[in-house]
């Protein structure tokens, strides 16, 4: 009991035995506090599509995250301005000629890996 | 007699026990200590090979063997993705143990993980004092070459050619010169890598949607963005045409953030592409002269 509570982080298998195999789960922060207005607006509208509109065809995007996922996080990380743009312009990209290549790659469950971290224009 | 007998007997097993007990004692020393951590290496159990290594320093400083442990501890935390750790590890190697056999592949580990750990200027130091030793012969090439792809992904492609020619006057003789001589063929003859300006991007899709994506290379987005902004366009135009305020009010205020991200995207699509070609030909680089670290 002692030695398996006691076992630090350092030495678990993520650390010492190389990186995970799989692409990090990704989920929005549910506790987010929207700053101004227009944020609070975007991730309502957000919200009552994952709730009510998403569930009646269920998980149809071809990307991971799901591009509502996607909007959920760019809007609580970069804002309604920079956070919508990137939004919609995920929405634009979820199209027919989406495709693995240099900017998506392929994930095992056959979705196209499109984090909100690979889409800002700084920092890369 | 009776009594003789029983204490020969006595001592007979007595005997027989500390025999016995020699058998499976050891005496540690710093070999076996040593031994300990090459066992667990060997297992993939980094984290107590580096545990035991760090014994033998504690248990035996200033021992024949604390270049090697040192080294080997390094090693471990580097097989172990530990970069910071064993970054740190392998700079004091090489403070501590200046005229140590193993400095010049603690050099080229400590670049190694200085470039995991994107901290690309440090890792071309490194790199560069790796390749500068000439006690080891067999680390040399793949540290210049390694040099060339951190400078490389810094941009500075000048100094990727500048390592590779040199690469072939230093080592002519290596299986690799051949390989070299082709990846330097590859690297583009004015310095400069071919570019989309993501400036351009946007302005070209805030004036015709899509078209900034298009110049990008995206077609696919591109013409999406053509046809989704164009209708939300044309929406809001007639509605206004037909003096229908609230609808164009509403149509042009859905479509407002696709046209905005259709600017977003244009730039975005751009500096993906520039990155595409930068990694395009980072890799052919290194598959062609057969290296990656």
């Amino acid at each position: 009991m002692l030695v398996s509570t006691g076992m630090p982080v350092f030495g678990s298998p993520y650390t010492m035995k190389g990186p995970p195999l799989t692409t990090p789960a990704i989920s929005p922060d549910d506790q987010f506090q929207p700053v101004t207005t227009s944020q609070n607006l975007l991730l309502k509208s957000i919200y009552f599509y994952r709730s009510v509109i998403s569930p009646t065809q269920g998980a149809r995007c071809g990307f991971y995250p799901s591009c509502s996922t996607f909007g959920l996080h760019a809007l609580q990380h970069y804002g309604a301005l920079q956070g919508g743009m990137m939004t919609t312009d995920r929405l634009t990209r979820c199209n027919i000629f989406k495709q693995p290549g240099p900017d998506y790659s392929l994930r095992p469950d056959g979705r196209l890996y499109d984090p909100v971290e690979a889409n800002l224009l700084k920092k890369r | 007699m009776t009594r003789l007998s029983l204490i020969a007997l006595l001592l007979c097993l007595l005997l027989q026990i500390n025999l016995a007990a020699a058998d499976e004692s050891i005496v540690l020393t710093g070999d076996v200590q040593m031994r300990l951590g090459d066992a667990f290496m060997a297992e993939g159990e980094y984290y107590r090979a580096v545990t035991e290594y760090k014994k033998y320093l504690i248990l035996f400083p200033g021992g024949r063997q604390s270049d090697t442990a040192l080294f080997n501890t390094g090693r471990a935390y580097y097989l172990g993705l530990e970069y910071e750790s064993a970054v740190q590890i392998f700079a004091s190697l090489r403070t501590s143990f200046p005229g140590s056999p193993h400095g010049a592949e603690a050099a080229y580990h400590e670049g190694i993980c200085n470039a995991k750990l994107n901290r690309l200027d440090k890792a071309a130091a490194a790199f560069e004092a790796a390749a500068a030793t000439e006690t080891a012969p067999e680390i040399a090439p793949r540290a210049r070459l390694g040099r060339a792809l951190v400078e490389f992904d810094r941009g500075h492609l000048g100094e990727t050619r500048n390592d590779l020619q040199r690469f072939i006057a230093d080592f002519p003789a290596d299986p690799r010169a051949g390989k070299v001589q082709t990846a330097l063929s590859l690297l583009p003859q004015d310095g400069e890598l071919p570019r989309k300006s993501p400036l351009t991007a946007g302005i070209l899709s805030a004036i015709v949607p899509g078209s900034g994506h298009m110049y990008a290379g995206h077609y696919g987005d591109g013409a999406t963005a053509l046809l989704l902004n164009g209708l939300f366009i044309a929406g809001t135009a007639v509605a206004i045409q037909q003096e229908n305020y609230a609808v164009a009010g509403v149509v042009g205020v859905i479509g407002l953030p696709f046209y905005l991200g259709n600017i977003y995207g244009a730039a975005n699509a751009a500096t993906k592409w520039n990155l595409g070609v930068r990694k395009g030909l980072r890799d052919k680089l290194a598959v062609t002269f057969d290296y990656r670290f």
